[in-house]
C-alpha cells in the first residue's frame, strides 16, 4: 500500500490557470459578445464589481481568434505590459481575480506560465515579471513559477519579493539543471521532471532511472525531500493503452523509495487529451494515482473537485469504463468511446 | 443527387458541414469505382482487415497502385481528418483509420517504388526531442509517401544532430518537424538553429506542425511553411518542390 493521501485536505493543489495557453471559446459559457460588438470575458473586480477582459484588436488577426479560441491569460498578461496605464490595471484585475477563485477553490500555490505569449524572450520575461507582480500583491500562496526556458524563470525569481512564503520553481530536468542552482539560489522548492538527459522516458523503469540520476545531484545540494514536488509524467492514453500503468508503477516505486517526505504527481490533465469526457477520465485517474502514492497535482481546483475524485462511485458503470481505459483493458479505447456516443458516461 | 451509391459514404459525407470542404471531398469520389469507395470507406471505419483484403483484389484485377491509393486510401483519410478536426472522432480512432492505412499501403508502396517512377521529393519527418508524440507525424507521412514523396521517419524524440545527419544523408530539401507538447515546441526552433550553426540553414526547407504552433509561432521560428493538418503538410510539401 503506497497510498500517502487520505483527505482533499492532506493534498496540495498547484493551481494552473494563470497560462497563456488557457483558451476560453468566443461566445461560449465565459466569452461573451456585447451588444456593441465589443468581446470580452466578464469578470468580478476586487470589491464585487463587474468588469470586463476586452479581446484586443491586435488579437483578432491572430490564428486562434480565427478558429474561435480567447486566450484569456495571453490577453491579460499582454495588455499587462501595454504603455496604456487602463490596459495595465485591466489585465492585472483580471489575473487577480483568477487568484481570488484559485484560492478559494483550495490552491496552495498558483503556477504562471507565460511561454506562449509571444515568441520574444524579452515580451516574454516581462509578462513573467508582471503576472508574478500581479499575483503577489493579492495572493496569500506562494507562485509556482513555470517556463521551459530558465531565463524566464529567472526573471520570475527576480519578482516575486518572498511576501506569501517559499515559490516553487517548475522545473528543473535533467536537461535543464541549471535551474538546481536557481533553487540553492533562492531558497525555493522544485517540481522535478523524471525525464532523461535524452529526452522522454518509455515506461515506469525509465522513469525511476532518471529521477535518481537528478536526485543525486539534488541530494548533493543538501536539498530536503519536502521541497521537492516529482512529476511522474503522464502521456495521453488516447495514444498507448499502456501509458497510465506507466505512470502507476513509476509512483508506487517512487513513493517505496524516497518515502512519504518526499511529494509526487504535478502534471495530470494531459491524460485524458484525445478523448470524450475528459473530466471523467481526469478524476478517475486522480484516483488512481491518489492509490498509487501522489500527494499533489497541476490542476484547476474550480473544475476538478477533489471532494468528487474522493467520493468516486467506483462501482458505476461509467467510472468502470475509465478505470479499464485507464488500466489499460480497453483496446483504442473503444468501448469507452462507445459509451460515449450512446450518452452512458453522463454522471 | 448522392455523390456515390454507397449508404455508409453517404452518411460519412454528411459530417462534413463546411459547404466549400463538403464540395471538395466529394470532388475525390465523384466519378469512382465503387471499389474504390468500398476502400474509402473500410478506412475510414478502420476496417484494417477490410482495406487488406480489398487492395489486394484490387491489385489482381488490374487496378493501378497510384489509383487505389488516391482514390480509395487517401480519400478515406480525407473525411478522417475532418471528423477528427470537428471532435467527431477521437485520437483512437484516427489509430485505428491509419493502422488501416497502413495495411493498405502494405501492398501499395512495394509496387510504387518497383515501378521506377521517379520521387517528386524526399523528406525527412520527426517529432523534436522531449517529444514522444507520433500520431500526427506518422499521419503526414502516410500522406506524403502517398502524394510520391521518399520519407524517411526518424521517429520522436529526435535530437538536432539526427535531424542534421539525415537531411545530409539523403540528400533531402525538406524537413518536417513535430511537436505536441507545449514544452517541447521551443525546441522546433533549437533544431532550426542547429541548422544555422552547420550552415545548412539554405539547403532545406523546414516545415512545422503540431497542437500548440500556430503560422505566427513557425514564421517566427524561421520555418519556411506551417501545416495545419495531414493535407496541408502535402500541399506544402508539392509547393517547395515547386519552386525549387
Amino acid at each position: 500500500m503506497t497510498r500517502v493521501t487520505n483527505s482533499p485536505e492532506e493534498f496540495t493543489i498547484v493551481g494552473e490557470n494563470i497560462h497563456a495557453t488557457r483558451v476560453l471559446f468566443r461566445n461560449g459559457r465565459r466569452a461573451k459578445t456585447l451588444d456593441d460588438g465589443t468581446e470580452a470575458v466578464p469578470f468580478r473586480g476586487a470589491d464585487g464589481e463587474q468588469r470586463m477582459l476586452t479581446v484586443p484588436e491586435w488579437y483578432k488577426s491572430t490564428q486562434p481568434y480565427q478558429q474561435n479560441q480567447i486566450k484569456h491569460f495571453l490577453i491579460a498578461m499582454r495588455k499587462g505590459i501595454e504603455d496604456d496605464a487602463d490596459e495595465r490595471e485591466e489585465g492585472k484585475a483580471y489575473i487577480q481575480y483568477e487568484v481570488r477563485r484559485q484560492v478559494r477553490a483550495g490552491a496552495k500555490y498558483l503556477d504562471i506560465n507565460p511561454d506562449e505569449v509571444h515568441y520574444d524572450l524579452e515580451t516574454q520575461k516581462a509578462c513573467m515579471r508582471f503576472a508574478v507582480e500581479a499575483v503577489q500583491e493579492v495572493s496569500p500562496v506562494p507562485p509556482s513559477i513555470d517556463s521551459s526556458n530558465s531565463e524566464i524563470i529567472q526573471a520570475g525569481l527576480e519578482a516575486y519579493d518572498g511576501s506569501a512564503g517559499r515559490p516553487i520553481i517548475n522545473s528543473v530536468a535533467a536537461e535543464r539543471m541549471d535551474a538546481l542552482d536557481m533553487v540553492v539560489e533562492h531558497n525555493a522548492r522544485m517540481v522535478l521532471m523524471c525525464t532523461g538527459p535524452d529526452g522522454m522516458p518509455q515506461d515506469d523503469v525509465e522513469r525511476v532511472e532518471n529521477l535518481n540520476f537528478i536526485m543525486e545531484h539534488v541530494q548533493s545540494k543538501g536539498i530536503p525531500m519536502d521541497d521537492i514536488y516529482v512529476d511522474g509524467i503522464i502521456f495521453p492514453i488516447s495514444v498507448d493503452p499502456r501509458y497510465g500503468n506507466h505512470y502507476f508503477d513509476a509512483v508506487r516505486t517512487i513513493r517505496e523509495q524516497y518515502g512519504n517526505e518526499i511529494h509526487i504527481g504535478m502534471g495530470l490533465s494531459n491524460v485524458s487529451f484525445g478523448m470524450p469526457e475528459r473530466r471523467l477520465l481526469n478524476d478517475t485517474f486522480i484516483h488512481l494515482s491518489l492509490e498509487a502514492g501522489i500527494d499533489a497535482g497541476i490542476l484547476d481546483p474550480i473544475a476538478t473537485r477533489l471532494d468528487r475524485v474522493f467520493a468516486l462511485d467506483t462501482e458505476s458503470e461509467r467510472v468502470k469504463l475509465a478505470l479499464d481505459v485507464l488500466e489499460g483493458r480497453d483496446d483504442f479505447c473503444m468501448n469507452y468511446i462507445m459509451a460515449y456516443r450512446d450518452g452512458r458516461l453522463k454522471a | 443527387m448522392p455523390t456515390t451509391e454507397h449508404e455508409g459514404l453517404e452518411r460519412e459525407f454528411l459530417f462534413v458541414t463546411d459547404p466549400f470542404e463538403a464540395k471538395h471531398i466529394k470532388s475525390l469520389y465523384e466519378g469512382k469505382d465503387p471499389l474504390m469507395h468500398d476502400i474509402a470507406y473500410a478506412l475510414i471505419t478502420g476496417n484494417d482487415g477490410e482495406v487488406s483484403k480489398l487492395v489486394v483484389q484490387a491489385l489482381a484485377d488490374g487496378w493501378q497502385a497510384n489509383d487505389l491509393l488516391d482514390d480509395g486510401l487517401i480519400a478515406g483519410m480525407a473525411v478522417v481528418g475532418v471528423k477528427f478536426r470537428d471532435n467527431i472522432i477521437f485520437v483512437p480512432e484516427v489509430l485505428i483509420s491509419a493502422r488501416a492505412m497502413k495495411a493498405g499501403m502494405a501492398h501499395i508502396e512495394p509496387i510504387l517504388s518497383a515501378s521506377g517512377v521517379e520521387p517528386i521529393g524526399t523528406v525527412i519527418m520527426g517529432t523534436v526531442k522531449g517529444d514522444l508524440h507520433d500520431i500526427g507525424k506518422n499521419l503526414c507521412i502516410m500522406m506524403l509517401r502517398g502524394a510520391g514523396f521518399v520519407v524517411h521517419d526518424l521517429g520522436v524524440d529526435t535530437k538536432n544532430e539526427e535531424f542534421i545527419d539525415a537531411v545530409m544523408e539523403h540528400e533531402a530539401k525538406i524537413l518536417g518537424m513535430s511537436a505536441l507538447l507545449t514544452t517541447t515546441r521551443p525546441n522546433r526552433g533549437r533544431v532550426i538553429e542547429a541548422f544555422e550553426e552547420e550552415g545548412m540553414r539554405e539547403e532545406v526547407n523546414i516545415m512545422v506542425g503540431g497542437a500548440p504552433v500556430t503560422q505566427e509561432f513557425a514564421e517566427d521560428m524561421g520555418a519556411d511553411g506551417y501545416g495545419e493538418n495531414a493535407i496541408s503538410a502535402v500541399d506544402l510539401a508539392k509547393s517547395f518542390v515547386a519552386s525549387g
